[in-house]
């Protein structure tokens, strides 16, 4: 009898599961966002800059150049390893995933057409599922076992601050981690491309401003996860907001984690009846944007234009959102994706299909990691001038201007280690990808350079 | 109008969508408490990995209603079905081997159980959020300058059915006695000649087809369904702590009313006072009264 009862079950959990996965298959909200049929489907609108004409990674020379072997930096004879450290299954997952991906899709590229320096790239992402113990652990492997050459991101503000000195102590560069805070600004190792939070904040009083016919009309309430960047961030728009003659009523914050918003939008509801609260900014991951977007459409707010942080460009947010409030919604970011008919759009496609993640050259983040690939590329080349390939010279090597393929605007590192760029951006229903509101020339004059907010 | 305390208002209107708001919430913390409770009277298990149960009912809710595109009611009927299979995969392949090991292992198992299945959702169905599900009424309507949704209605009376058919099924059936039986005395059971293993077989059961039914609601309540949503059990607890973690009733009475204490909290006083008042009600309580308020308090002897 108990035999019969195992069997069935077993039989019962094998078609559950079966089932599970074909489920998976068929929709469009799994692991990467449903792939437009790129060769079919015209560009989507606004390319927002000229296409540079920059080598494609497969169609790269092969070097004559030769380095000899620095295995304490993990240059080996047939392998230069390079570390990414990031949230591929935890809370942060959604956003964080497709940057690894962007990264492993370009080093397949790049190893399929004979590697680089004569070697391949060995490319070791650990998963610290935005836990900062398990980012240490991970930090102290890849960088004492695998003595990596370089990270290729460092995910989340906290786990950041807490390998600043070890980081630095180790020479070790760190290219386009997914979020630019103060304390990197500072440090001499980290090599950042995604704008700071504070230039997101001037970018979204530009966008603000340019919705509501100048920011002296801009009456903005801020929500944002109850977290130090989400107050950082919240500080940043009230600053930029100020600074412009606008209006900043209020920060109504959200716990990580949240399923609804009731409190926050009676709040809210509060704002615009009371005080004329005419735009929100939005702080978190694509989860969260949701929990907030599906709050304000339950109470009937759908006349309030939003603009989230990069964490809110995720292509789920309009394909899983609700039409009502998702129709004016906008996140910032500082990259395209390859719908946007720049001159990295076909590689980034067959790069992403190569490494197994159809469709997912559609999302920023990816587009972000595919970039990081092509600049740690530029920099292993440039290093390798030197006669020496290490840390220290690859540090230096990275001071410098890098092409992008268009991806984002041009990488000036001599004078400072960040970069001004970003754009609001919503998802292009056409392409599937997403296209920014206006080129990132439109927002460059917003950018006000200020950075290291007073906290309240 | 603003008050100094916090961000404390004298609206009726404003509090009135926050009782809504909370009996909503509580609602929902009701069905994930009912889970907890249904174990734990049957088998004095503290199931931790009910919030994960609840999880794998809304996922299954999303392949079998949305993926597949069943009918409505085929759709639910596959989704328990599923559900009723993986209750008795969790007590043949594992639970059945805990029976007679000590409580805190076995509640280490099910952390364990919990791991699992955040590992296998993540495998199946990979790290993006999905839209909520929409198969239920969307509307609403106002009552005093709030606004109640249908989907929240719908709820309630669910979750009141349930209530009441778990209250018919421990009295008056066959196999309810026999639960009440094996968690009263397992071995007195035994020795009636009800065979404990079947009782926790299908109490287990049970309580997933409660989580089904838990995340397919769920579902069409949550801002979005992903992995984080499995934190609806740990915020769920003190509702079933609050009414008993014995009592039918009491889950549902203790999940309205920390649900309530939890919305006023977050209106008045700001998101960081939400769960630190909710566990501080549960703490009162269990001081006050360690069974819950509704709990069944047993007799030891000495």
């Amino acid at each position: 009898m108990t035999r019969r009862w195992l069997k069935l079950v077993a039989a019962l959990f094998a078609f559950a599961l079966i089932a599970a996965a074909c489920g998976n298959d068929d929709d469009d909200g799994g692991a990467a966002p449903a792939p437009a049929p790129a060769e079919e489907e015209a560009p989507a609108p606004a390319p927002t800059e000229a296409p540079t004409e920059a080598p494609a990674p497969a169609e790269e020379e092969p070097m004559e150049m030769t380095v000899p072997d620095n295995p304490d930096n993990g240059v080996t004879s047939d392998s230069i390893k390079v570390g990414w450290m990031g949230d591929l299954t935890g809370p942060t997952a959604s956003s964080q995933s497709f940057n690894s991906h962007g990264i492993e899709a370009y080093f397949e590229c790049v190893n399929e057409s004979g590697g680089v320096l004569g070697r391949m790239i060995d490319y070791l992402p650990e998963d610290d599922q935005f836990n900062a113990d398990n980012a240490a652990i991970n930090f102290t492997k890849l960088t004492e076992d695998d003595k990596v050459i370089a990270l290729l991101g460092l995910g989340g503000s906290h786990i950041s601050t807490q390998l600043q000195p070890d980081v630095e102590a180790l020479n070790l560069p760190v290219i386009g981690p997914p979020q630019t805070i103060d304390i990197q600004l500072e440090g001499d190792q980290y090599f950042n491309n995604l704008a700071h939070y504070g230039d997101q904040a001037d970018l979204a009083a530009g966008h603000i401003a340019a919705t509501v016919g100048g920011i002296e009309n801009a009456v903005v309430m801020g929500i944002s996860l109850e977290v130090p960047s989400g107050t950082e961030f919240a500080a940043y728009v009230e600053q930029s907001v100020l600074k412009g003659g606008g209006t900043y009523v209020n920060t109504l914050y959200v716990a990580p984690g949240a399923t609804e918003v009731t409190a926050q939008m009676v709040e809210l509801q509060e704002g615009i009846d009371n005080q004329g609260v005419n735009y929100v900014t939005l702080h978190g991951s694509p989860g969260a944007g949701l929990v907030v977007m599906q709050g304000m459409a339950d109470v009937g707010i759908t006349d309030i234009p939003i603009i989230g942080i990069h964490g809110i460009a995720a292509n789920s947010i309009w394909t899983e959102g609700p039409e009502s409030v998702s129709d004016q919604t906008f996140g910032m970011h500082s990259f395209m994706t390859a719908n946007n008919n720049i001159a990295a759009s076909a590689e980034m496609e067959r790069c992403a299909t190569l490494a197994g993640y159809d469709g997912e050259h559609l999302n920023l983040n990816f587009s972000h990691g595919f970039l990081n690939g092509y600049v740690f590329h530029q920099a292993i080349e440039r290093a390798a001038e030197t006669g020496e390939l290490s840390r220290e010279s690859l540090t230096e090597a990275l001071k410098g201007t890098f092409d992008t393929m268009g991806i984002t605007c041009p990488i000036d590192w001599s004078a400072s280690n960040h970069s001004q760029c970003g754009a609001a951006f919503s998802l292009d229903p056409a392409s599937g990808g997403m296209v920014p509101a206006n080129p990132f020339s439109f927002y460059a004059d917003s950018f006000d350079g200020e950075y290291g907010i007073e906290i309240g | 109008m603003l008050l100094a305390f916090g961000n404390f208002t004298a609206d009726p209107s404003v509090n009135l969508q926050l009782l809504i708001g909370g009996l909503a919430l509580g609602a929902i913390y009701a069905v994930v408490a009912l889970g907890f409770v249904l174990v734990y009277k049957s088998t004095d298990v503290l199931n931790l990995a009910h919030g994960e149960f609840l999880m794998l009912g809304a996922y299954f809710a999303l392949t079998f209603l949305i993926s597949e595109n069943l009918n409505f009611f085929l759709g639910v009927f596959v989704l328990l079905l599923v559900m009723l299979v993986f209750g008795l995969l969790v007590h043949y392949g594992i639970m059945r081997r805990m029976v007679g090991q000590g409580f805190f292992a076995i509640v280490l198992i099910t952390l364990g159980i919990a791991t699992i299945i955040r590992a296998l959702l993540l495998i199946f169905y990979g790290p993006t959020e999905r839209a909520r599900l929409d198969l239920l009424p969307q509307g609403s309507f106002e009552v005093g300058g709030a606004t109640v949704r249908y989907v929240d209605l719908i709820i309630f009376g669910v979750v009141a059915a349930c209530v009441l058919l778990f209250f018919l099924f421990f009295k008056y059936t066959r196999l309810g006695l026999h639960m009440r039986a094996v968690a009263d005395d397992i071995e007195a059971a035994a020795a009636m000649g009800i065979d404990p293993d079947k009782v926790y077989a299908m109490t287990w059961a049970a309580a997933m087809v409660m989580a089904g039914v838990g995340g397919l609601l769920f579902g069409h309540v949550t801002g979005a369904i992903d992995r984080s949503i499995e934190a609806i059990g740990l915020r769920a607890f003190p509702a079933a702590v609050v009414g008993g973690l014995t009592s039918l009733g009491g889950s549902i009475v203790g999940g309205l009313v920390v649900g309530v204490i939890e919305q006023f909290a977050n209106g008045h006083l700001g998101t960081k006072w939400r769960e630190p008042v909710a566990f501080s009600v549960m703490f009162v309580v269990l001081l006050v009264r360690p069974t819950g308020l509704w709990g069944r308090k047993d007799l030891e002897r000495v």
